[in-house]
């Protein structure tokens, strides 16, 4: 089979995986000289082009293989699809890598394998393609590769010698989901990895305080992914394991990705059935709040409302549900609190901070440093004067501060329509 | 009067040493008595005095600025110059003098008009230079004995080593050259590059080994260069595979990559 057919393939069976960061990883610095003779990586992710899609692409993300022999029912490389099945050897892909890197197409490689033979058969060959890239090619850009459920210790710790980043899918929240959905997998397969790394990185640390020198290992960090909408699993399920990820194994990134239904099955959504687009959305900026603005998972979603609210972005949804603690004197307010306005992200906040030490702020500076006052303006006052309209109940609120997608939705509602058919927008 | 500069960097700075000296201070300035204009493009009425470069100035003037308003004002300055927004010198020169009144760096007093346009300009600089990092397209010359280039002893490059030359085009609004060409200098190191702005009509050349030349650039050499297509159509085809038709979303890769940006992207032109 031709190389452009190959990649077509390839590359065609790994875009549902969402990842797409080159950032985070000071795996290669320039000044700490010519380790690697092509390439090195930038602690700010750089993104190379958006496909038509909206999506940033910044890595050539393929599979090396998408033959596979489990049967995810999720999955459209599953076992029983008659699809067209192709492999690269490691040598093809490896100067295929290569040369994208040096026209600047890419940062680097998202690697990820259908299973072949056994977890650690496909480990060995995923280590072999990028010890390939790494030495004959002396590449020192970003590597992102997949580990694959039940890889031992050792391949796991062979393979993060050599990488920027790894990542396991956890895919969903409940052994009881991943029993029906992916009957080879395991809850312990899939955590096992992450343990790994997560510990192995916890260990090379406490060397490094006590001036033990040690290879670099994963620099880059762990991501993972859940899928939204293929399972009946509630926003508040999906937040409080991202939370509990994030706690316990020290992960840079948890992405969500929205179910695209690509197989027929009873257990599965409908074939017609549009992928929940606005709530992957709210479910990002919900993950957002939690990693940049010090919210907890139990204050944005809980067990009596398990899901978010669609119309409005969390942060507005927390605010109008905790209106007693606002409006709130922009001149003389703690950082924390300053985080928790609509309108005000981190860079204003610390905008606000530094200003403020000068002067005493009024509406149009506020404006002048870039906080959104189209929202700010109902929880903020001016050395005591309140500048935002009058409105009368939390639901005109709710309105005021909703964005186009959000007042969609209040008029579907009015009218009666069922909001499934705005969900997908 | 008008202080007139070159046009660079340093005759910039010259030209805002020479205002410290004769004593100009905010004021002044906003009487619109004097200011500082690129050589040839005073406004008339008023007299220009040339300014000098004089490099011992220059470093003091630059010591002076690091020592006593921190490291990041320099830089600030650079940046929002590059940007080359119509009157931006202007709303340097109040920056420096508001530094020296208020005895640090007034980054943070974003509530003044001058500090504000300042910043937003560097910024502008800075956003344009990281973009273009990810959207310059580098092509393989297929044909590298028609560009005569010479290193530094004076010998031509392509009849002695034959490398595989890489080009890259490009047109910013700000005048990056030098910041992307060093960005692609430490991570492209063993590679035999040349980037070239064609607003400017300047380009920048990357020889391994050897420090990058900046050099205007002649138009002729241009239209004789052939280039390598294959791991060209190689892009374009995984291009429109790793799109997700379900999610097919126009609106959003305009608003994040507007048309501006694709007229030298591979992808974008096959």
């Amino acid at each position: 089979m031709e190389l452009a057919q190959k990649l077509q393939i390839l590359g065609e069976a790994a875009r549902y995986d969402v990842s797409c960061s080159s950032s985070g990883s000071a795996g290669t610095k320039p000044t700490q000289g010519a380790k690697y003779k092509t390439g090195n990586t930038a602690t700010a992710g750089i993104c190379h082009t958006w496909s038509d899609d909206g999506r940033c692409i910044s890595l050539l993300k393929v599979l090396l293989t998408n033959h596979c022999e489990y049967n995810c029912l999720y999955c459209c490389n599953r076992r029983d699809n008659d699809i067209p099945r192709a492999a690269f050897t490691p040598e093809e892909l490896a100067s295929l890598t290569i040369e994208f890197y040096r026209r600047n197409y890419i940062e680097g490689l998202f690697l990820s394998s259908g299973v072949v033979r056994s977890p650690d058969h496909t480990m060995s060959l995923l280590i072999e393609t990028i010890r390939l890239l790494r030495n004959k090619y002396s590449f020192g850009g970003y590597i992102h590769v997949k580990t694959i459920p039940g890889a031992s210790e050792t391949s796991v710790y062979e393979l993060g010698l050599l990488v920027d980043r790894m990542s396991t899918n956890v895919e969903f929240c409940s052994q009881s989901t991943l029993e029906y959905m992916a009957p080879e997998k395991s809850a312990k397969s899939i955590i096992s990895p992450m343990t790994i790394v997560s510990r192995t990185k916890n260990e090379f640390s406490d060397c490094v305080r006590n001036a033990i020198s040690v290879p670099s290992f994963v620099p880059g960090g762990q991501s993972t992914q859940f899928i939204i909408g293929a399972a009946p699993e509630s926003d508040y399920r999906i937040l409080t394991m991202s939370q509990k990820l994030y706690r316990n194994y020290n992960l840079k990134r948890v992405y969500y990705s929205a179910y695209i239904p690509v197989n027929s099955h009873p257990d599965l959504p409908a074939l017609i059935t549009a992928p929940p687009l606005l709530r992957e959305h709210r479910l990002y900026q919900a993950d957002w709040l939690m990693r940049f603005y010090n919210f907890d998972a139990g204050e944005l979603v809980c067990s009596d409302f398990p899901d978010l609210d669609l119309t409005l972005d969390p942060k507005c949804s927390w605010a109008v549900n905790n209106f007693s603690i606002f409006p709130v004197e922009i001149n003389k307010v703690d950082y924390n609190t300053l985080l928790r306005v609509p309108g005000i992200g981190v860079l204003s906040a610390k905008k606000i901070i530094s200003a403020r030490k000068f002067k005493t702020l009024t509406f149009e500076d506020a404006s002048k440093m870039g906080v959104v006052l189209k929202r700010a303006v109902f929880f903020l006052t001016f050395s005591g004067k309140y500048m935002a309209c009058n409105f009368s109940t939390s639901d005109e609120l709710k309105f005021l501060l909703s964005d186009k997608r959000g007042r969609q939705i209040f008029s579907a509602r009015q009218i009666g329509i069922e909001e499934i058919n705005v969900l997908s927008v | 009067m008008y202080y007139l500069y070159d046009g660079s960097f340093e005759g910039f700075l010259s030209a805002v040493t020479y205002l410290m000296r004769d004593r100009k201070d905010l004021s002044s300035f906003r009487n619109r008595i004097w200011g500082i204009a690129v050589e040839g493009f005073e406004p008339a009425l008023l007299p220009g005095i040339k300014t000098e470069i004089v490099p011992d100035i220059l470093n003091d003037f630059g010591n002076y600025l690091t020592k006593n308003f921190g490291g990041e004002i320099l830089k600030t300055i650079y940046h929002a110059f590059l940007s080359h927004e119509s009157g931006i010198e202007d709303s340097i020169v109040l920056f420096i003098l508001l530094a020296r009144k208020t005895k640090q760096d007034p980054s943070a007093r974003l509530y003044e008009d001058c500090v504000n346009k300042v910043i937003r300009a560097s910024q502008k600089t800075r956003r344009e230079l990281h973009r273009y990092m990810g959207l310059l397209r580098f092509q393989k010359i297929t044909n590298p004995e028609k560009l005569k280039i010479e290193n530094t002893t004076g010998n031509e490059i392509c009849d002695v080593l034959r490398p595989d030359i890489f080009v890259a085009s490009f047109e910013p609004e700000c005048d990056i050259l030098n910041l992307v060409s060093e960005h692609f200098a430490n991570r492209l190191s063993s590679q035999f590059f040349i980037i070239i702005d064609r607003k400017r009509d300047t380009c920048s050349i990357h020889i391994p080994g050897e420090e990058l030349v900046l050099k205007s650039m002649d138009k002729s050499k241009q239209s004789t260069l052939a280039y390598d297509s294959s791991f060209e159509n190689l892009w374009c085809e995984y291009f429109k595979v790793i799109s997700i038709k379900e999610r097919e979303n126009k609106t959003l890769q305009r608003s994040n990559l507007p048309l501006k940006y694709r007229k030298y992207m591979t992808e974008f032109n096959d």
